[in-house]
């Protein structure tokens, strides 16, 4: 038998699974679309799998890799169910993880609430021990201590899930890493979760919000994991599947799970910035766009220079307001840097207390829907105005599966928009699909202006449900001259898992005054994580 | 193609931004104008505490919030004459605070600009310790600015008793600090927060910065750039004052110095004897302490700590919201298992 020379992909959405094949040889790419199963993601994925393979007469020994992105360890913070997970922190510290940075997102909101701790004061229990930052022990650890705790933890307070951040782990780690073992030894089955292996930063409130996001989401991405590698197998593929991460690099699924599923954490989106990328270089001299992913509740813009898209080190997860930075957990983790919009296709029009009319960020999502889906949705949207200004084709929506009602879309614009402001359905109808657009130029413009970007020789590559509608008007405003709606623009992400290199994030903390810095160990330092993270 | 603010300008056939500036100020002044209109007219009064340092009297706001139609005035008028401290505060800085308090109550949502000052005056006598005359010392102004917004909650709870928070663990704490780091000369100031007094909406946060915002320092870091060691970094159970809706718990923060040489601290003491009030038969939140190994002590002075020594701030909850009777149950069991109240 020839060499296997199919590869595919699975995104898993919060409403479809996308899987998409491709025959390196010959050049070949096939879509498919299945509903999500959220209850179980691996049995979507499976499906459309299963049915991609079959409608192409595909042999599965003929794949030779799986790549997939998915929004399991997302939603699980997002729907508060992950594990019940346990926190071990140095005396005088386990409350670290709820103070945060006692700062607020909001200065005007007498009512701001901050997220509630994934791990809760019950469950988060001091051991005496203590290293100071230059590596002396001050505290020796007390294993039979340590052994209590741990019961306490796993026998009076059921936790499935444990993270241990102690001060200063990011650099002297002896003391977690005892304490990792004495766990596994009394609860072999326990998931552990260790601060100086998920993430070896300073800074004690990142670092433990970041081993906590880690403890919380790793049972379910494991169990997730498992499961689809089983079937992969049942289904006759020779290969365990490879996992997108937030930086945009794929790593074995089996070994994010097992490690730091934290990192997985923007699995999908990076997808669709790294498919962007992919397009910018192999359609553009001067591989420099702005990638525009714009769905039914956010748009997401993200910068590609060189090629490459732009990473952050600063992220969060899990927004008590989506859109408020600082009202999240947030992660020492690199991610493919995402400025969300509240600017979907569902995104409610309404006319605000000064009498303005306004757009989003309240989205009627999926369901149920804008008002021209006929599904129950009563408020004015930016796809009903789009529809009403004749950029959609009632006739022949999602491909020709959907007709859309454009005499309600008429009607709920007059009634929450028109009337107030004394304008016709018309003017509103463009109203919104201006704002919206504008609302969007201007968080780019601002976003390109902090990162020193001059756009204006840039392209945009537009791609999710609502990016090729609104994608001419954007860089018409922004000054770009080209635009490029790529084939498969519904299903970018699962091409991302395509185009994804193998990668592997390393950290070693070095502290010293810039002005005698020893250059000498910083390059040994990076050498020897060059070494490591080689492929064997 | 004209770009930037031409091109908006030529896009819309505009001379200048002038009327587009009215316009946006006018909508604000509005908004604010219909908000005060919500509040009934009358005279509301307040009167509020300060630890002094000087003297064992505290020092005094009187707050006066007079609301008649869609207008509303602030005065401070027999609030405590000016004193040798540095708890003195300008009138711009006692105007902020003071309207920030009404914007936060009155009209969160609206953007904030020149049209919500329109329809509010803030006022306080000359050579008040509100609005001193020169020379005062004013180093401590942000300590005074930040009961100012107490002092307008105490006085707006009146008009708005189910619209106005309980008192916070205000003001801001500070340690700074200077001496030797080894051979290195250090001096840096490192920040501490109470807690958040009860809402109509819900408990107070604890420790979180009010009315300023201000960020701590992660222990992590401070260890490296300063010879001290923090030794506990906690929520202090039981701090929040009793109510439906509690107040957020202050913190108790334990530092040890680990210098060989003498380190100088200065910590400006407050709320030892006026304690965050409660709101609506809500509980007060605690009174602050600060020990200096183990022995507790005022903070007027700056204290030279050498190795080995121990100082410990513990920083006030907010005070309660609502009567403590009508707590929900399930809040009552949170709070005990997790050790809050």
């Amino acid at each position: 038998m020839s060499q296997p020379t199919f590869r595919l992909a699975i995104d898993v959405g919060g409403t479809f699974t996308d899987v998409v094949l491709i025959d390196d040889q010959r050049g070949k790419l096939w879509f498919a679309k299945v509903l999500s199963t959220p209850d179980d993601p691996s049995r979507g994925s499976l499906t459309g799998v299963a049915e991609i393979l079959e409608r192409t007469d595909t042999p599965p020994s003929a794949v030779r890799d799986v790549a997939h992105a998915t929004t399991v360890a997302t939603n699980a913070v997002l729907e508060g169910k992950g594990a019940r997970t346990g926190l071990i922190a140095t005396a005088g510290f386990r409350d670290v993880l709820e103070m945060g940075r006692e700062a607020r997102y909001d200065i005007y909101d007498l009512s701001i609430r901050m997220p509630p701790p994934l791990a809760p004061r019950r469950r988060r229990m001091e051991i005496s021990e203590r290293i100071t930052f230059d590596g002396d022990i001050l505290t020796p650890l007390d294993e039979a201590e340590v052994e209590t705790t741990v019961r306490r933890l796993v026998e009076d307070e059921g936790i499935q899930s444990l993270a241990i951040c102690l001060l200063h782990g990011y650099a002297h780690p002896d003391h977690e890493l005892k304490t990792a073992a004495i766990a596994k030894r009394l609860f072999p089955n326990l998931s552990i979760s260790v601060s100086s292996e998920v993430s070896a930063e300073i800074r004690e409130y990142e670092r433990v919000s970041t081993t906590v996001v880690d403890a919380y989401v790793k049972p379910l991405v494991q169990t997730y994991v498992g499961r689809l590698n089983a079937g992969l197998k049942a289904l006759g593929t020779p290969l365990e599947a490879s996992m997108m991460l937030s930086h945009g690099g794929i790593g074995t699924a089996t070994d994010v799970a097992e490690n730091h599923p934290v990192r997985m954490i923007e699995s999908g989106p990076a997808a669709g910035a790294i498919a962007a990328a992919h397009f910018a270089r192999r359609a553009l001299i001067q591989p420099d766009a702005i990638a525009f992913d714009m769905g039914g509740t956010t748009a997401k813009i993200s910068i590609i220079r060189n090629g490459e898209p732009e990473l952050t080190h600063e992220f969060e997860v899990g927004h008590v307001h989506r859109f408020k930075r600082g009202s999240g957990y947030p992660l020492q983790i690199s991610a493919i840097e995402l400025l969300e919009i509240g600017a979907g296709g569902g995104s409610i029009a309404y006319v605000n207390d000064l009498g303005l009319l306004k757009v989003g960020p309240q989205s009627a999502g999926a369901a149920p829907g804008p008002v021209c889906y006929g599904q129950g949705g009563e408020h004015p949207t930016v796809t009903d105005a789009d529809l009403v200004l004749g950029y959609l084709d009632p006739d022949h929506f999602l491909g020709g599966a959907m007709t859309l009602d454009v005499a309600a879309a008429k009607d709920a614009l007059a009634k929450d928009v028109a009337a107030p402001l004394s304008m016709s359905v018309e003017q509103v109808a463009w109203g919104v699909h201006d704002i919206v657009n504008e609302s969007m130029v201007a968080a780019t413009r601002a976003h390109a202006a902090e990162k020193g970007v001059d756009l204006r020789n840039f392209a945009m590559i537009a791609f999710g449900g609502a990016g090729p509608v609104h994608a001419y008007a954007l860089a018409r405003k922004l000054g770009l001259k080209r635009l490029i709606c790529p084939y498969g623009a519904g299903v970018a992400s699962a091409i991302g898992c395509l185009a994804a290199p193998p990668a592997v994030d390393l950290v070693t903390p070095h502290f010293a005054p810039l002005a005698s810095m020893d250059w000498t160990a910083v390059h040994d330092a990076f050498s020897q994580m060059r070494h490591s993270g080689a492929p064997a | 193609m004209t770009e930037g603010v031409s091109g908006l300008l030529a896009e819309y056939g505009l001379p200048d931004l002038m009327g587009f500036g009215d316009k946006i100020i006018g909508l604000t002044e509005t908004a604010m104008r219909r908000a005060i209109s919500d509040i009934p007219d009358g005279v509301y009064e307040a009167t509020t505490h300060i630890d002094s340092f000087d003297t064992t009297a505290p020092l005094v706001m009187q707050c006066r919030i007079d609301v008649r139609g869609d207008e509303l005035s602030v005065d401070f008028a027999g609030s405590s004459p000016q004193n040798r401290s540095p708890l003195n505060s300008v009138l711009g800085y006692t105007s902020a605070y003071s309207s920030y308090a009404l914007k936060c109550v009155l009209s969160p949502d609206i953007p904030h600009n020149e049209g919500a000052f329109h329809p509010i005056t803030i006022t306080a006598p000359e050579g008040s310790f509100l609005n001193p005359s020169y020379p005062a010392a004013v180093e401590a102004r942000a300590t005074v600015g930040h009961y100012c917004t107490s002092a307008v909650f105490n006085a707006l709870a009146k008009a708005l008793p189910d619209r106005t928070p309980a008192e916070s663990g205000v003001p801001l704490h500070g340690f700074a600090m200077s001496g030797w780091n080894g051979e290195t000369p250090f001096s840096t100031i490192i920040f501490f927060n109470g807690g958040l007094g009860g809402r109509p909406s819900g408990d107070g946060v604890s420790a979180l910065s009010f009315p300023t915002n201000v960020s701590n320092t992660p222990t992590e870091v401070l260890e490296r750039a300063a010879p001290v060691r923090i030794l506990d970094k906690s929520f202090l159970p039981g701090s929040g004052g009793a109510g439906q809706f509690r107040g957020g718990l202050g913190q108790r923060v334990a530092m040890e110095i680990v210098s060989d040489r003498p380190v100088t601290l200065s910590v400006l003491s407050q709320r030892l004897k006026h304690p965050p009030i409660g709101r609506n038969g809500g509980a007060n939140g605690s009174l602050e302490r600060i020990l200096v190994n183990g022995r507790e002590v005022e903070g007027g002075v700056p204290f030279h700590l050498t190795k080995g020594d121990v100082i410990v701030l513990e920083l006030p909850g907010g005070g309660g919201f609502g009567p403590p009777e009508a707590r929900d149950k399930s809040l009552i069991e949170q709070d005990h298992a997790d050790q809050m109240a």
